[in-house]
């Protein structure tokens, strides 16, 4: 028995960038089908339980890995899709970034795109985080930036009346946070649109240089789905959508390649009182500059313990301290050198590899940044008053003056040293450009070669962003309704909750934990 | 070695060693299904007993105090979790702590759950405190066990956390 779904708009995926365009697509008053592998999760679905949530939420429980299983790749599997595991942080796409992506022939003219930024913005009520919700960790980490000569900023989110329960990563059980779950996936279903969750797009059926149909099937009952539309935008991200144009034998040899991260690992300072870091938001201050990001990020007890460097007795003990820890996070933004790919596993034995390997490894020059990145944190730590340091390495140094940062380079030489280092950002892997032997996607955010199937994910970018991606892949989603769609957006969106509140000044909620 | 690597040199000797294997196939299985219901009976829906005893060897040796119900409760922990699970990769974790329990085996020694605490100890600080190693085993098992552990509300109060309802009820979770 097959179920067959109709449309004129099939969107795979239902994160950052499917979201967008779905709601583009339905409010310009055409039938819309949102095609999304997890579940619909509403808030009080959610619950502080961070196993449970990282299972139901997270793609493979959190498990996803590189090949060499040395770098964690986590990606959110409900709708929504990772923006309801971020923690809000919201850049505008750097300029440099942009002009690099021009070059690369993945155009996005700065006009229209800070007009698709002003946009997604407003949907997403982002505004600077609230003082009153910073955790207690936030402002000895910015004396410590301070005494290094560096100024903290802090982050731009799209949140509304957090309350600081710290548990943002799992998702939001209040609804404060604004991500596509909250914002434009109710807003779509609002114009018309059918999500259908639970269902994985499994091959493309195309014939002659056009799309016919997808096949997947319901996760929960496996019955074979099959979803047909005139057009089609896959929007899995961007480890999902080369996966899916590999599974159907499209662009065998492009598809997949030049997937990029902004990977990293986590700094632990150790002070000798409680700073109870967990009571307020886990991001309130960052650092950044070319070579690196370095962000404050405060976790609950399970998710520190998974970060926290250390093999046995050295991390149990570290662990009773955990009302001591301050977390800084460093980020690097790689180079397009990862891929993604169909292993023999997933010829040979596909019940077991049923699945896209990632390869990935760090140059030299990543290292170095990465270590940089380290020794910045480290020494801000230090400057904030930290009596331990310990760095993400599987060599147990400890960081405890000054004159120890040297340690850092004989700890940290590739990327088997170290312990904890992921990616909640891939990038990458069906390319957007103007050269049809490199990019996947052309210019028009068509994929090459199909008269009907688009892209409008993370996988577009040529390179990293840098920057946490949720606003960058909102905006470029925004700016490719335009050639997936022939729309063009409102100036304004006026609806959604952001908006909502804005225009009702209503006195703060009390919450029941 | 890739992760792939190894795996395709592991069935490369299962392959070699598969008559021996075959041999002892029925009465495997056998004791395979003796696990899955002794498991059954302990409440565990994903985890046999083999898988449960490597877990709780594991944390006994590496962590400081058990949780109130037992270190069985990180073993139950993890089930929850494994249980919540949809993916293909889910094998990987039943493999892990499978190759844990076996892993001194190796070395000549009994298996993880069969040694005295001291040589546990000893063998997963000697053997296991690393971040790479066959299918990254070592990796994979600390972070499956430290999870089931530090879910615990009373071993994560233990640390000064607190819960939503342990700081101000009905208000502002901060501060």
């Amino acid at each position: 028995m097959t179920r067959v779904i109709r449309a004129e708009f099939a969107v795979v995926g239902s994160g950052a960038g499917g979201s967008v365009v779905a709601y583009h697509l339905a409010a310009a008053g055409t039938k819309v089908a949102m095609i999304e592998r997890g579940s619909w999760l509403a808030p009080k679905d959610l619950s502080h339980d961070e196993p449970e949530m990282i299972a139901r939420l997270y793609k493979d429980g959190g498990a996803q890995t590189n090949n060499d299983a040395d770098m964690f790749v986590l990606q959110g599997t409900c709708v929504g899709g990772s923006t309801v595991l971020t923690n809000a942080v919201c850049f505008r796409m750097p300029e440099d970034v942009r002009e690099s992506f021009d070059r690369s022939g993945c155009t996005l003219p700065s006009e229209l795109l800070s007009e698709s930024h002003t946009r997604v913005e407003s949907v997403l009520g982002v505004a600077p985080l609230p003082t009153n919700v910073h955790n207690p960790a936030t402002s000895i980490l910015t004396r410590g930036f301070e005494n290094i000569d560096l100024k903290p900023e802090s982050f731009q989110k799209a949140m509304q009346e957090c309350i600081g329960c710290g548990y943002c990563n799992v998702g939001c059980r209040y609804g404060r946070k604004l991500d596509a779950s909250q914002t434009w996936v109710p807003m779509s279903v609002k114009r018309g649109a059918t999500v259908v969750p639970d269902t994985e797009i499994l091959r493309i059926d195309h014939h002659r240089g056009h799309v016919r149909g997808l096949i997947g099937r319901h996760r929960q009952t496996g019955e074979e789905v099959r979803v047909i539309a005139e057009r089609y935008v896959l929007a899995g991200g961007a480890i999902n959508t080369p996966e899916l144009l590999l599974r159907s034998k499209l662009h065998r040899g492009r598809a997949g390649k030049r997937t990029s991260f902004n990977a990293g690992g986590i700094v632990f300072g150790e002070f000798d009182h409680d700073l109870d870091g967990f009571l307020g938001d886990q991001m309130c201050v960052h650092h950044i500059n070319d070579r690196y990001v370095i962000e404050q990020i405060q976790n609950p007890p399970v998710s520190l313990a998974l970060t926290m460097p250390g093999f046995y007795g050295d991390h149990a003990e570290r662990m009773t301290r955990y009302a001591r820890m301050a977390a800084l996070g460093v980020l690097i933004p790689t180079k397009p050198t990862g891929e993604v790919f169909l292993g023999l596993g997933h010829r040979l034995l596909r019940r077991f590899f049923d699945h896209a390997d990632i390869r990935y490894r760090m140059s030299e020059d990543e290292v170095r940044d990465f270590r940089d990145g380290c020794k910045t944190a480290a020494r801000a730590m230090l400057a904030a008053g930290a009596k331990s340091v310990y760095v993400p390495s599987a060599k147990p140094i400890v960081i405890e003056e000054e004159a120890h940062i040297g340690r850092i380079d004989d700890a940290i030489r590739r990327q088997s040293d170290l312990i904890g280092f992921g990616s909640s950002h891939p990038q990458g892997g069906a390319c957007r450009g103007a050269d049809p032997k490199t990019c996947v996607v052309d210019e028009e955010f068509r994929v090459r070669g199909l008269d009907n199937l688009y892209v409008a994910d993370a996988s577009l970018f040529p390179h990293s962003v840098r920057v946490n991606p949720m606003l960058s892949i909102m905006a470029t989603a925004d700016f490719a309704v335009r050639s997936i769609g022939g729309i063009t957006p409102p100036r304004q969106i006026t609806e959604g909750p952001a908006h909502d509140f804005r225009q009702q000044s209503r006195a703060p909620r009390t919450v029941d934990a | 070695m890739s992760l792939n690597g190894r795996i395709a040199w592991a069935s490369v000797v299962a392959l070699v060693t598969a008559p021996v294997w075959l041999l002892l196939l029925p009465a495997g299985i056998l004791w395979w299904r003796r696990l899955r219901k002794q498991a059954r009976a302990k409440g565990l829906r994903t985890l046999n007993m083999l898988e449960a005893r490597a877990v709780v060897a594991h944390a006994e040796a590496t962590l400081p105090t058990p949780p109130r119900g037992g270190w069985f409760v990180v073993a139950r922990n993890i089930d929850r979790y494994l249980a919540a699970v949809d993916s293909p990769r889910s094998w990987r974790s039943h493999a892990v702590l499978v190759c844990l329990e076996f892993a001194p085996c190796l070395r000549l020694r009994a298996p993880l759950s069969r040694l005295n605490l001291a040589d546990r100890r000893n063998f997963l600080e000697r053997h296991l405190a690393t971040t790479t190693g066959l299918l990254a085993i070592p990796a994979l098992a600390r972070q499956l066990i430290r999870m089931g552990y530090y879910q615990d509300a009373e071993i994560a109060e233990s640390l000064g956390f607190r819960t939503m309802q342990q700081r101000r009820p009905g208000k502002k979770a901060v501060g």
